[in-house]
């Protein structure tokens, strides 16, 4: 069991809010006092955090720290849980996502999720990249071939596939799937990409691939990244987020974090005491 | 954020087509509490003792009562037999032999009940002479039985998780023991539930017997052969023809009572699977 | 298929023959249904020959003739005449209607009670369709006479005509007993086989696809057509199959409804019709009077039909859905 003194709660709240960017007009995602229960569990409990436009932001912690939960709520996938339920908001530009009478549809086209273990579906490469588009309304096959191409590049993956777009999806590597589905998912042109582990299930070089595309995709992009992995938060995040049992311990520029962290439980995670 | 034209129609799309899941879904539903309602409110008037005690020529359904549960018991006690032994052989062996008799039993399910009592007729009652019989009806129940008894018992066999199997051969016991120590023990009510579902058509046949049991409007005699049966199906469909307001009686009160009977033994199944799962 | 890896002494062998003699009941009654059908019929498929399968009349000769006449070295009564079609076109035509209710129905149930009923209210809802499986057919014989019938002919036929009536088809008076009666009747013993073979397969759709189309901005109508629909596709065809493999085969509840007719194609979507099935029913009566037999042995050539049919249906079901055929129907008593 790890012992911790956690300073006074209103100590606490003070620290974290110290180290985050103070022009709020940048940040593209801003989670207010989010909550999230499963049945009678709080499970994330009273998480303020932002996501600063065009920039990585990890969020880590060990397993069951609640960040696969926060990161659902983003993009109200938490809906789909049953028994769990929300507090708080969370804004993105401006807007609450989490009230009733926002339209999910729309929000998830601005919100692309990638999912831990690549879920290619049962189509052709390029089927699989149109299926967005398609659903919200492109019919045109010429719109929907530029789409396809474009966001297959953004996904580093065109040069690969460029000749055999009619390819069953299955029939690609475990890094290219992947791939895939981060140009599924921008094929829709959103906003944010949440990245659920996105490099989990793949080989190292499939990795690799995966976290120089997370690089360039900033530029046109607000990303969320998280990962248990602590070197590719590192390597490829600029901001990180450190969860611990449903609460954020710290915030701060991912180099801060990592070379002077300011919690001392933040420092026993990165110098691997546990989780 | 985004707003994005065309999507209150795939909202409606959406709300419509899943709302109409729901109304087919009660719309299905329908039926099935007409049935019982019209079974029970048109058997009321004819429910007094006298139909329970009285035999069809006196305005009962006794020998309907009787004869049904003579037959699918006689029926039953040679499907379970062979049923059980061959879904033994199903789950314990494997081979080319045990997928062959699988085919069948997959084939047999198929097979119109109308044929089988055809079937039933050429061979028993005519080539053999049996004439009208229980046995000749008996023997193509247990056609129709025969291979979900078989099968339900081979999937519960097969759900005996192997390490307790495997414990039992480790002990030196034989296959044989092993099964009708163990493995039958723990797939019990799997193999009941089959037995009970098989009982349930069977009580429920009518064209297998038309031919086979004839008719008969007197209590079964216990003669297995040379003498027709009389059963409650074939009440429900001959009677509610007639013109009599007392045959319409009849037929309603066997309805219901063949109702009760599938009723408890599909409650029953539901009730040992439900045990057998928290196992 | 492994063989289990046990010890194989004198006990187990013996255990194992007398356990596979026991089990080759199963394939010895099915080919005795074959070859014991096959073989009643003979003398009518010689006498009827192809004429069989065009003849719409079934027609058992001169009853009062003292003579015979022989075809193909098979005896029958002057004037022997015996047709199946209209016994074809009447199993055919109902059960055609009985799935044309029965798929989307069915579909729509599974849809249902898998993705869109909450999840405390699955269980019961299933067992509540699975009871429609249970109930006898005469039992839905009796309540087609009671309720279906009037109903038909008050309120659905005229109904129908005042849509449809500018199609023929569509048109006509009816007493209530007919197709369109039995196509309905027989739509509700086969739909609770079909939407649980479906939902089954339904549920075993893979989440993390779900997930994936919802994420990607679908309603859940656009995720269930796209994903659940497409992924279940050879199941619903299998299912489909096994629907109609029963509908051909049912026998009381078209026989009190169907209205009976021997003798004529069916003209409209009221016409009465007489089945296969049915008619081996109705007209074993009246065979008996034939004393060469040939009507005998021809109702054994309709149940030959009937049972080549229905295998064919079956068979192709049996490619279709996982598990054979019997598992499908088995799992009714499963939870």
């Amino acid at each position: 069991m790890v012992e911790v003194l956690i300073g006074e709660p209103k100590e606490r709240e003070k620290t974290i809010v110290a180290t985050q960017p103070s022009a709020l007009s940048e940040s593209k995602v801003r989670l207010d006092r989010l909550s999230v229960y499963y049945g009678s569990k709080k499970f994330v409990q009273d998480v303020s955090l932002n996501f600063m436009n065009n920039k990585v932001t990890a969020v880590m912690g060990p397993s069951g720290c609640g960040k696969t939960t926060v990161l659902k709520t983003i993009n109200r996938m938490i809906d789909l849980v049953p028994g769990a339920r929300t507090e708080g908001s969370v804004y993105i530009d401006g807007v609450d996502v989490l009230s009733t009478s926002f339209d999910v549809t729309l929000l998830r086209r601005n919100v692309g999720m990638v999912f831990q273990k690549p879920n290619p579906f049962p189509a052709s490469i390029y089927d699989n990249v149109a299926f967005g588009p398609r659903i919200h309304g492109t019919k045109d096959k010429k719109m929907l071939d530029k789409i396809v191409e474009e966001s297959l590049k953004g996904a580093g993956l065109y040069n690969e596939v460029k000749d055999s777009l009619g390819k069953q999806a299955s029939a690609l590597s475990g890094g290219q799937q992947q791939r895939l589905c981060i140009a599924r998912a921008i094929a829709v042109k959103p906003e944010v990409l949440l990245l659920d582990e996105p490099t989990s299930a793949l080989d190292p070089s499939g990795s690799l691939k995966v976290e120089q595309l997370i690089t360039e995709l900033k530029e046109t992009y607000t990303l969320v990244l998280v990962t248990h992995n602590l070197q590719q938060a590192a390597r490829v995040a600029d901001y990180t987020a450190f969860l611990y049992e449903g609460r954020l311990i710290e915030y701060g520029e991912t180099g801060q974090v990592f070379e002077n962290p300011q919690e001392e439980l933040t420092e026993r995670y990165i110098t691997g005491k546990f989780g | 954020m985004k707003t994005e034209e065309g999507v209150f129609a795939r909202k409606t799309w959406d709300k419509s087509v899943r709302a109409l899941t729901l109304v087919v879904t009660v719309m299905i539903l329908i039926p099935l509490f007409d049935i019982i309602y019209i079974v029970v409110v048109n058997s009321l008037p004819g429910i007094n003792l006298d139909m329970f005690t009285h035999l069809t020529v006196t305005d009962g359904i006794l020998n309907g009562i009787v004869g049904s549960l003579f037959l699918v018991a006689l029926s039953s006690v040679i499907a379970v037999f062979l049923g059980l032994f061959s879904g033994v052989y199903l789950s314990e062996f494997g081979g080319r032999y045990a997928s062959v008799v699988r085919f069948f039993a997959d084939v047999l399910t198929g097979v119109p009940s109308i044929v089988v009592g055809y079937f039933g007729y050429i061979v028993f009652v005519l080539y053999l002479g049996w004439g009208f019989s229980a046995l000749a009806a008996a023997i193509a129940l247990t056609i129709i039985m025969l291979p979900y008894i078989t099968r339900t018992t081979e999937f519960a066999l097969r759900k005996v998780p192997a390490e307790i199997k495997e414990g039992s051969y480790a002990l030196g016991a034989s296959k044989a023991t092993t099964v009708s120590k163990i493995s039958l023990r723990y797939a019990a009510p799997g193999i009941i539930t089959g037995i009970l579902i098989g009982v349930s058509i069977s009580l429920g046949e009518t064209a297998p017997l038309i031919y086979t049991a004839y008719f008969y409007n007197y209590l079964p005699n216990l003669a297995l052969i040379h003498s027709p049966v009389g059963y409650l199906t074939w009440i429900i469909w001959a009677f509610i023809n007639e013109p009599l307001v007392l045959a319409h009686q009849q037929a309603f009160v066997s309805s219901l009572v063949l109702m009760i009977f599938v009723l408890c033994l599909g409650l029953g199944a539901r009730f040992l699977v439900a045990r057998w799962w928290k196992s | 298929m492994r063989k289990q890896r046990a010890p194989e002494g004198r006990g187990d062998r013996a255990f194992r023959l007398a356990t596979a003699i026991i089990a080759a009941s199963l394939p010895v009654f099915m080919i005795a249904i074959l070859v014991f059908i096959f073989q009643y019929s003979l003398p009518a498929i010689k006498f009827n020959g192809l004429g069989f399968f065009t003849g719409t009349i079934w027609n058992l000769g001169n009853l009062n003739s003292v003579s015979t006449i022989t075809k193909n070295g098979v005896q029958g009564l002057p004037g022997a005449d015996f047709g199946v079609l209209t016994l074809l076109a009447g199993t055919v035509l109902s059960s055609t209607i009985a799935l044309v209710i029965a798929i989307p129905t069915s579909i729509a149930i599974a849809l249902f009670t898998s993705e869109e009923a909450p999840r405390s209210v699955r269980e019961p809802l299933v067992a509540l369709v699975d009871l429609l499986a249970g109930i006898p057919s005469v039992i839905y014989g009796l309540w087609g006479i009671i309720v279906l019938v009037p109903l038909m002919q008050a309120t659905v036929a005229p109904g129908l005509a005042s849509i449809f009536g500018f199609i023929p088809f569509f048109g006509g008076r009816t007493s209530g007993y007919g197709l369109l009666t039995s196509g309905i009747v027989l739509a509700l013993m086969v739909t609770p086989i079909i939407s649980s073979t479906v939902r089954e397969s339904f549920a075993k759709t893979p989440t993390d696809l779900k997930e994936g189309a919802l994420a990607l901005g679908c309603t859940k109508w656009e995720m269930e057509r796209r994903i659940v629909l497409p992924f279940s596709m050879t199941t619903i065809a299998g299912a489909s199959m096994l629907g109609l493999g029963r509908a051909l085969g049912e026998t009381m509840a078209v026989l009190m409804v169907g209205g009976g007719a021997q003798n004529g194609l069916p003209t409209n979507i009221y016409s009465p019709i007489s089945t296969m099935a049915t008619a081996i029913v109705t007209l074993l009566d009246s065979a008996f009077t034939d004393p060469t037999n040939l009507a005998l042995y021809s109702l054994a050539e309709v149940a030959l039909v009937l049972f080549l049919v229905t295998l064919a249906a079956n068979m192709a079901a049996r490619i279709f859905v996982s598990g054979g055929i019997t598992k499908a129907f088995v799992s009714r008593g499963e939870a």
